[in-house]
């Protein structure tokens, strides 16, 4: 027995400093964990904080931190969103930890649609062999970044590499199948003036655009016929040109807008019909 | 004339001594610091480089959290840049009626065909029909010539002109029309959203 | 012995665990003397409405003047000056902080932009407490009679009142109130009529003035050549807008001129602000956070 008196000792020692206080800190994390489950994100940071501040042994540093970063995103506040995930990033305890705090990042900065920060962490996260196991996941989000920054192709493509989102393959597909192509209308624009309109079903416009260029035109061209150089400048370049002008604008404009209407609907539909995990 | 004359309304008008934005505009903060900076001394380049520096620390210090907030409505879709032209014509006076009905022919028949012509906001156009519903038509179209002549001027709207999101340079009638009360000076670093 | 050795380590390990630095004292949280701990932190890392709200729970329990300052203090710092300045309203006057509440109350009053009832509320003031003559208050209040409509009259007995080394400055902005550098509308509508555009160079708007010039004589120059040419149709036409181009430079002169003066106030106001701000408004400066 006096052999083990020393390490009961020791032990006694350790179980009144220890246990203790991590009661205490234990009570605090699920006293704001609540605060965050009935969405009262404001009081949530200051529960996570309070935490923070009392827990002298870190031991809750990473989840802490983590949770401020999901309070302030689902506050749609994603720079301090990716402060606090950073903070937890730099104190997460195993490898675990360390994907889920930079897939947080990488969620963020998807949905601010700052793509190009998404996809450099992205890369990063591809090229780390301790992450070899994660690539469907990564891949995943890839899609989500190309979906964020309207890039239905590219994320077509990204979630084609994962091997079960097969419907958001399709789905992507369909989204850029759908869209009109910005190359085409202006093309077609350049030869016949009010033709991109037309192709988006803007036909007043359209229309309207044939016959003010064809008017203008045709002036021009008589006033050149005429010998009348001066009236024939003044109108080619004063009226045709600008007109010719804004019918190629026109096309890109309405392209613009109509395929914005069809990327828009796919977002909606992907907030609220999709049940998949989501940025 | 003594300053005390115009600096009281100048305090009222220009949130200078709080920092709230300027009246009914709402203005991206950074641009209002920045602004604010650079009006103070005139060295623009210094002033940026350090107001940039100094951007993350200010950000930094919880300045979010200076006001109660909640669980946020946020929406994937992706915001339009594009500005909807106002048709009606409304009936409230004779006057507005026969203007409106010039201005919308010439919007559907000739300006919404003939391309983006106009680098300002509010168009030239509007800016008449604006002009003349503030003051009258002869103030109305004085302004709208001035306008006209300084919209010709395609070297001298850069760092002049404030912007509004879409990237035209604001400028609205209130400034011309010789009333000192109304001329809201917004600084041209200042982006206007929402405007 | 053994017994009493435990209890000792015991008892000893427990209070020096709690005495270490953020520690929980008796073990809860929310026990007052760690609310304002944890108020403090929150203060010092400019977290100031959490902050202000753990000092609010801080005060249920416990009396503070101290804390009802730093509250004030707090809503100060986020420029909400109307809940600082209700704040401070409620510091008691036996308190050490009623004092300087009032001065700091002072204070955000000039800060929301209300110079004449900054001013009004510092004479009364001044009747209660007598505030001292070479106080930052009263600097303040000197100050702000640069922002009122009154002439100040006397310039050498202005800028006395200040401490030396800002003298220069002060000089610098009572010449400003007194003579403001502003331009004429009138006459730049004047100029402007004599040779278009020229009140755009009077108002510092060249490429402008250049545009105005361009305008108004090339279609002006139109007109006389159609008119030449017996196109009188045309002809009117350009005279038309050669006379609305004259007219509209004439008017965006004047106009023109009232913007610059809008902005150079503007940038007086700043340099005013910023003068202010970078002396704290002559006041000390309260740091908690040291």
């Amino acid at each position: 027995m006096k052999r083990y008196f020393k390490y009961i000792l020791f032990l006694l020692i350790l179980i009144p400093s220890y246990s203790l206080p991590q009661d205490i800190l234990q009570k605090q994390y699920s006293y704001a964990l609540e605060k965050y489950n009935s969405e009262q994100y404001y009081d949530a940071i200051t529960e996570f904080k309070r935490l923070l501040f009392f827990d002298g042994g870190k031991k809750y540093v990473y989840d802490a931190n983590e949770y401020i970063g999901l309070s302030y995103k689902a506050g749609a506040k994603f720079s301090d969103a990716i402060l606090y995930f950073t903070i937890a990033e730099i104190n997460a305890g195993n490898n675990e930890e360390l994907f889920n705090s930079k897939i947080e990042i990488i969620r963020a900065n998807i949905l601010r649609r700052t793509t190009a920060r998404a996809l450099t962490l992205l890369d990063t996260l591809q090229s780390d062999k301790r992450f070899i196991s994660k690539k469907g996941d990564l891949y995943y989000w890839r899609g989500w970044a190309y979906i964020f920054s309207d890039q239905w192709d590219k994320a077509a493509q990204s979630f084609n590499m994962t091997d079960t989102n097969k419907t958001m393959v399709e789905f992507c597909k369909n989204v850029q199948h759908e869209k009109y192509s910005v190359p085409f209308a202006e093309i077609v624009s350049h030869f016949i003036p009010g033709a991109g309109q037309i192709y988006t079903g803007h036909y007043f416009s359209g229309v309207l655009s044939l016959g003010w260029n064809t008017l203008w035109g045709y002036l021009t061209v008589k006033s050149f016929v005429d010998d009348r150089i001066f009236d024939g400048l003044v109108t080619g370049n004063l009226l045709w040109l600008r007109f010719y002008n804004g019918n190629l604008q026109n096309a890109d404009k309405f392209v613009k807008e109509e395929n914005l209407k069809i990327t828009n609907n796919a977002l909606d539909y992907l907030q609220s019909g999709y049940h998949g995990l989501k940025p | 004339m003594k300053l005390g004359k115009f600096i009281q309304p100048v305090v009222k008008k220009f949130p200078l001594f709080y920092k709230e934005g300027i009246k009914g505009r709402s203005m991206q903060p950074i641009n209002v610091l920045y602004s604010y900076t650079i009006y103070v001394t005139g060295y623009k380049f210094l002033i940026t480089v350090l107001t940039l520096i100094l951007f993350p620390s200010i950000k930094t210090s919880a300045q979010t959290d200076w006001v109660k907030w909640g669980k946020a409505d946020y929406s994937y879709r992706i915001n339009s840049t594009s500005t909807q032209r106002d048709y009606s014509i409304g009936l409230n006076s004779p006057g507005r009626f026969v203007l409106k009905s010039f201005a919308n022919a010439y919007w559907i028949f000739i300006s919404d065909v003939d391309g983006d012509n106009c680098s300002f906001s509010p168009t030239c156009s509007n800016f008449f029909i604006q002009s003349v519903e503030k003051t009258n038509i002869v103030q109305g179209s004085l302004m709208f010539f001035d306008r006209f002549t300084r919209d010709m001027n395609f070297t001298g709207k850069l760092n002049h002109y404030p912007r509004v999101g879409d990237g035209h340079f604001y400028d609205p009638p209130s400034l011309y029309i010789l009333d000192r009360d109304y001329i809201n000076y917004i600084p041209p670093s200042v982006v206007i959203m929402n405007e | 012995m053994k017994k009493i050795l435990f209890t000792l380590i015991l008892v000893f390990s427990t209070v020096i665990y709690s005495q270490e630095k953020n520690q929980p004292g008796n073990n809860d949280l929310f026990s007052p003397v760690n609310i304002k701990k944890f108020a403090d932190y929150l203060f010092c890392q400019k977290d100031y409405l959490r902050a202000a709200d753990e000092y609010e729970r801080y005060l249920k329990s416990i009396p503070d003047d101290t804390i009802e300052f730093k509250i004030a203090l707090s809503y100060s710092a986020m420029c909400n000056f109307s809940e600082a300045e209700k704040r401070l309203g409620t510091i008691k006057n036996t308190s050490n902080f009623f004092v300087p509440a009032q001065m700091l109350s002072l204070k955000t009053i000039f800060q929301e932009g209300d110079i004449a009832r900054f001013r009004n509320a510092y004479i009364a003031k001044d009747s209660d407490l007598s505030i001292p003559k070479d106080s930052g208050i009263a600097l303040l209040y000197n100050f702000s009679s640069l922002l009122t409509e009154a002439s100040i009259h006397n310039e050498d007995d202005f800028v006395e009142n200040f401490p030396y080394q800002e003298r220069s400055r002060i000089k610098y902005f009572y010449e400003w109130k007194e003579n403001p550098p502003e331009k004429s509308p009138l006459k730049a509508a004047l100029f402007s009529a004599i040779i278009p555009g020229a009140g755009k160079f009077y108002a510092e708007e060249y490429s402008d003035g250049i545009w105005a010039f361009i305008a108004t004589l090339g279609t002006a120059y139109l007109a006389y050549d159609n008119f030449n040419a017996r196109h009188y149709t045309r002809g009117w036409i350009f005279s038309a807008l050669a006379a609305g181009f004259y007219a509209g430079n004439i008017y965006g002169s004047a106009s023109a001129v009232q913007i610059y003066n809008t902005r150079i106030r503007f940038d007086f106001v700043n340099e005013v602000k910023t003068f202010l701000e970078d002396k704290n408004y002559f006041l000390k400066v309260f740091d908690f956070c040291k």
